[in-house]
């Protein structure tokens, strides 16, 4: 009797268990949604023509693939020259899809949106804080 | 315990006799056995005609003309001389011989014998030629396989050990089957994730940047984000979020100022825990 307990116990917890991994959002599909800011963003500030983005996306996937390629336990100066070394290496072939203004202004957009969703969560968190001592700044 | 009941069981269906010994060790000394066991022994060879309770000694110098004695009683068992000369010419006469030309004839004396035997036998031969030697009695395999079960003594029932053994095994293998089965099916769709990850433009972010560039919805799906996702897209981009935090302060004029530092000392603490960076630390490091 014993045996068929635990073996009815082993059963409902593997089946609890699979429909806990069902019901986890999939981290995937947020992500996507972000990278989907990101590309309407960078086409917006760059105005990129239908042509261009059939070239300068591809680039610029191989590009974003190499990039995460390095890894965070780097000490972070030889990260941070590891990163540059891959922007430098790639700058000529986004010179040749967007001409040397635009692809530098693309290097610059890159931080530029990152700055911002960090803004985002910034003004939330400090809003968030303000709200719960209402008394105590008013910056 | 269980099982020792079955094994008992079994063993009263074989025999009956065995079983009824209780489980008891026969093999018991009397009490006191073993401590007045050494001076028994003692005394019992003590008792021994020629013994003494000590040891015996040994002649004095016994070992000294030892060697000597023994070569004496060798060299006195020795052939005297008077022997060896009666020994002597037997050596040279052969012990097997055999009559003389009793090879010239041999083969042909052989032929002769197996002839001889063959005529004798011929006639025996001939008489047997059409008879089957191997022959049953009328019927008798008739009853062979009945008369057999008869007599094979009747087997005791057998009492099987453990009966559920067999289902449980398979219910076992099952779950974990099953357990396995889950595990790679969960591994292989948390590498399908990576692989979204690692490959940011597809078709799919394709359609929907499309779609926020003709809604001009940009900024209403940025507010939408949850603190969790930018954390986790700004960290598969290589960033360190706590820094960039304090740097989007820095850059959005949203910094302490210098009258607060002097009012309250404690202004730098508050103003990180606004940014809830120490939370942060302690949950990403």
């Amino acid at each position: 009797m014993k045996r068929i307990l635990l073996f009815i116990i082993l059963l409902t917890g593997s089946i609890s268990f699979a429909h806990a991994q069902d019901n986890e959002p999939d981290p995937g599909k947020k992500v996507q949604k972000i990278q989907a800011l990101y590309v309407a963003y960078i086409s917006q500030q760059l105005n990129l023509t239908t042509a261009e983005a059939e070239k300068f996306w591809p680039l610029h996937n191989q590009f974003d693939g190499e990039l995460k390629t390095i890894g965070m336990d780097l000490p972070e100066l030889d990260r941070q020259q590891k990163l540059l070394d891959v922007k430098k290496r790639y700058q000529d072939r986004f010179v040749k899809i967007l001409g040397t203004g635009r692809a530098d202004n693309f290097f610059r957009l890159n931080t530029e949106f990152n700055k911002k969703l960090v803004d985002v969560m910034r003004q939330r968190r400090q809003q968030n804080n303000m709200n719960q001592r209402p008394l105590r700044r008013n910056n | 315990m269980h099982s020792n009941l079955t094994i008992q069981n079994e063993l009263k269906e074989l025999n009956s006799l065995l079983a009824s010994i209780s489980n008891r060790n026969v093999y018991t000394v009397p009490d006191g056995y073993f401590q007045a066991m050494v001076t028994d022994i003692i005394n019992t060879i003590g008792r021994e005609p020629g013994m003494g309770s000590e040891n015996p000694a040994l002649p004095d110098g016994y070992f000294e003309h030892l060697a000597d004695s023994i070569m004496g009683k060798i060299k006195a068992a020795t052939v005297t001389e008077e022997e060896s000369s009666l020994l002597m010419p037997l050596r040279t006469i052969p012990t097997y011989t055999i009559p003389q030309g009793y090879f010239e004839d041999f083969a042909g004396s052989v032929m002769n014998k197996i002839d001889s035997i063959a005529e004798e036998s011929a006639e025996l031969l001939d008489a047997v030629k059409h008879i089957n030697p191997y022959t049953v009695p009328q019927g008798y395999f008739d009853g062979l396989a009945t008369d057999i079960v008869s007599k094979v003594p009747q087997q005791a029932k057998v009492f099987v050990l453990q009966q559920r053994s067999s289902f449980f095994r398979y219910a076992v293998a099952a779950v974990i089957t099953g357990i396995l089965g889950l595990s790679v099916i969960s591994i292989v769709d948390n590498k399908q994730e990576d692989a979204v990850v690692v490959s940011p433009v597809t078709a799919n972010v394709m359609e929907t940047a499309t779609q926020i560039i003709a809604d001009h919805s940009f900024d209403t799906e940025l507010a939408k984000l949850s603190d969790a996702d930018i954390v986790s897209y700004l960290q598969s981009n290589g960033e360190d979020v706590n820094t960039a935090l304090v740097a989007s302060a820095a850059y959005g004029k949203a910094l302490p100022e210098e009258v607060d530092y002097l009012t309250d000392d404690k202004t730098l603490d508050n103003f990180l825990n606004e940014l809830n960076i120490k939370k942060d630390n302690q949950s990403t490091n």
